[in-house]
């Protein structure tokens, strides 16, 4: 969609227009119900979460500074609010504090079998190997590759330090590429 | 020093190392070929990340937003040297043959000036930096080799790297296998002496080489002034500024030459892409005669067959069969020339034949035109044209196919923004005019010559290839097709479709061909930078 509808339509909402928000609404909603199925997994409270989203956003619209892109600033109240209700689940309080790595994820330090040329059946299988990993993991790899965060984001979202959130993406690379590696077999290709 | 962590390299791309460390870590990239290979893996490994998280097809991919590792100063010289030499290539035919658009960019009858100046740059760096020149040569051999090779080998060392290895293996003892049956000459001034023998093949480079003796094998020669007085008993084949045949040569002769002057005998077919060509009354070429370039001027006496492509063509003497003329803006036959068979010329229209009273033609002189429109269109009416089309799109198909049976990577390439689609155009006109001077080259170092033949193989491949990947990459963009082969095979015979009927439009169809070699080179090109046969 092209930046500068976006804006101009973000000015009518703001306006009071209910049209102009339906249709940023229409516009954006596949990426924020993908964004909370990706941190919540797929269920009931993600659409909840969706829904929640763009009513926090109608009511944030006054805050949103026009000169960043509306997708960020959509996709990081989403990330917040289902940061929340992680944490509500959560029994545990340091949720985002990377664990001891275990030997197998240290034994796989090459870089990913995969490369850019993914079909879409490896795609699928690293897709489910996101979704397998702990959320201390999943969580700031969404954040970063699905929803563009930077560091500085995630690390207020999650409140963590810089370096944890260098470390725990680091962290769930390695993760990956073993569970890809281990489900492909040995000598499988790219 | 050591090389930095993975870790360190993982901020680099995610864009969150500070300043001052980017520009410690990009100059550690320059010169640490393992951390290049590291750090375009890790890239690859976030695309595929956020295309598994967005859910969507590679191919239709913005380019990552993250830093590019830096390809480093190794591989960016040679480059740069084949992309001036290129653009001066390109400037130069523009200016000389004035042309709207630079289509006729690929007739090198047309390219005046351009033999000059090539002759000139490659003179030019013999004479002043001899090292330089042997460095370009050796990057030549590198580069072809490794582009080239790492395309037509690509789907070898995926399957079977052993297969490769063994090719590799066979391929480098029979160089100094080959260089070892030469002698060869590299001086200042070469002088084979009259009374001299040589008893084999001689290879010579000098600013002059003379020939006064006799040379019992092939003469193969890169000077700038090459003289045969005496006798060759193989072929000629030379790369000179100026060649000079006063001499007797048994077999053919083969030259890339600026002028082309022969007043004695030449008994083998001659082959020459020369700006000027002149057989004097004297001169005789006892075979047949393939002659391209500016212009062409036969005093003397050709055996058997005469063909030409060029600008101007001038016939005094006789051609003992038919003479064959492919394009001429002036074709003349003076007083006293001979053709014992037909003459026929593909001209323009508003050229004539000019024979003169004194000339005859043994045969049917014949005129025919390639601009009317009506020899234009009638093609269209021609079933079998309709037919080699569906050929020419079935052999693609099918080439197509077998290959991403292959390698699917060579068809991994995408266009997703009007730079990259330019970028691979600039690829491919590098490629396209690189690839056969640094082929040129590598032959004349004769221990390259396999390396030039093998790379001639890939070039020609990679020609042909070209409009296979603008196939696919077309297919693919319309049809967004899932995995497999099947799926693969449905996308490519649309874009091959498209391509093909693109090929045969009116007009546009050669204009539509260039850009679509272009393209599918600069793919081609692309992929094979970022190719990667280590598999960590």
């Amino acid at each position: 969609v092209d930046e500068g509808e976006i804006r101009a339509q973000v000015g009518r909402a703001r306006a009071g227009g209910t049209e102009a928000f339906a249709e940023l609404f229409r516009a954006f909603a596949p990426d924020v119900e993908r964004l909370c199925r990706r941190l919540l997994g797929g269920s009931d409270e993600s659409d909840d979460a969706a829904s929640e989203t763009f009513l926090r956003a109608r009511r944030a619209l006054g805050s949103y500074d026009a000169t960043r892109p509306f997708r960020g600033w959509l996709l990081a109240i989403a990330a917040h609010h289902c940061l929340d209700r992680l944490r509500r689940r959560s029994t545990e309080q340091r949720l985002f504090v990377a664990d001891a790595p275990d030997p197998e994820e240290l034994r796989s330090r090459a870089p990913s079998p995969l490369d850019g040329t993914l079909q879409a059946e490896a795609r699928g299988r690293l897709l489910r190997a996101i979704e397998g990993l702990p959320e201390r993991y999943r969580v700031p790899v969404v954040l970063r590759y699905y929803a563009d965060l930077d560091y500085e984001a995630i690390s207020g979202l999650l409140g963590v330090s810089h370096g944890q959130v260098a470390t725990l993406l680091f962290r769930a690379r390695r993760r990956l590429r073993h569970a890809l590696a281990s489900a492909q077999g040995p000598g499988a290709g790219a | 020093m050591s090389c930095p962590d993975e870790h360190e390299y993982l901020l680099y791309l995610d864009g969150e190392l500070p300043p001052g460390r980017v520009r410690g870590l990009e100059t550690h990239l320059v010169g640490c070929q393992a951390c290049r290979a590291l750090v375009v893996a890790l890239r690859d490994e976030t695309r595929a990340l956020a295309d598994a998280l967005h859910e969507r097809a590679p191919a239709l991919r913005a380019p990552s937003a993250g830093a590019a590792p830096a390809r480093g100063l190794a591989f960016g010289f040679p480059v740069a040297i084949a992309g001036a030499a290129a653009a001066l290539f390109v400037g130069g035919a523009l200016v000389e043959s004035s042309l709207p658009g630079g289509l006729e960019l690929l007739n090198p009858l047309r390219l005046k000036g351009v033999y000059e100046m090539a002759f000139d740059v490659v003179f030019a760096l013999r004479a002043r930096a001899p090292g330089l020149l042997e460095f370009a040569l050796a990057v030549a051999g590198v580069l072809s080799v490794s582009a080239l090779g790492s395309l037509g080998l690509g789907a070898l060392v995926r399957r079977g790297a052993r297969g490769a290895a063994l090719l590799l293996g066979l391929a480098v003892p029979a160089l100094p296998a080959a260089g070892g049956a030469f002698e060869t000459r590299f001086d200042h001034d070469t002088h084979v002496r009259s009374g001299e023998v040589v008893r084999e093949t001689l290879v010579a480079s000098g600013d002059e080489v003379r020939v006064d003796g006799t040379v019992q094998g092939d003469l193969i020669v890169f000077a700038e002034r090459v003289s045969v007085r005496g006798r060759v008993e193989g072929g000629i084949f030379a790369f000179a500024r100026e060649l000079e045949v006063t001499g007797a040569v048994q077999a053919g002769m083969l030259a890339v030459a600026e002028r082309v002057r022969v007043e004695g005998g030449v008994r083998g077919n001659v082959y020459a892409l020369s700006e000027t060509f002149t057989v004097e009354r004297e001169g005789s070429l006892g075979s047949d005669a393939t002659l391209f370039g500016q212009q062409a001027e036969l005093e003397g006496s050709v055996a058997r067959d005469v063909v030409f492509g060029g600008m101007r063509l001038e016939l005094v003497g006789s051609v003992g069969r038919d003479l064959h003329v492919l394009h001429a803006h002036r074709l003349l036959l003076l007083e006293g020339a001979r053709v014992g068979g037909d003459l026929d010329a593909l001209l323009p229209e508003e050229v004539e034949i000019e024979l003169a009273e004194g000339a005859t033609v043994g045969g049917e002189v014949t005129k025919r035109s390639h601009s009317h429109a009506e020899a234009f269109f009638a093609r269209f009416r021609a079933p079998h044209f309709y037919l080699l089309l569906v050929v020419e799109l079935v052999a693609a198909f099918a080439f197509g196919v077998v290959l991403y049976a292959l390698a699917p990577a060579l068809f991994a390439s995408s266009v997703p923004t009007a730079g990259a689609f330019l970028r691979a155009l600039g690829w491919g006109l590098v490629a396209l005019v690189a690839a056969p001077v640094a082929i040129g080259l590598t032959a004349l170092t004769v221990v390259g010559i396999p390396i030039a033949v093998l790379g001639l193989f890939g070039y020609l491949t990679a020609l042909y290839l070209a409009d296979v990947v603008v196939g696919a990459l077309i297919g693919r963009a319309l049809l967004e097709p899932e995995a497999g082969l099947g799926a693969f095979a449905r996308a490519l015979l649309v874009g091959l479709a498209i391509v093909v009927a693109g090929h045969a439009i009116p007009f546009l169809g050669a204009a539509v061909g260039v850009v679509s070699l272009l393209l599918g080179l600069g793919l081609l090109v692309e992929r094979a930078r970022h190719f990667r046969p280590l598999r960590a």
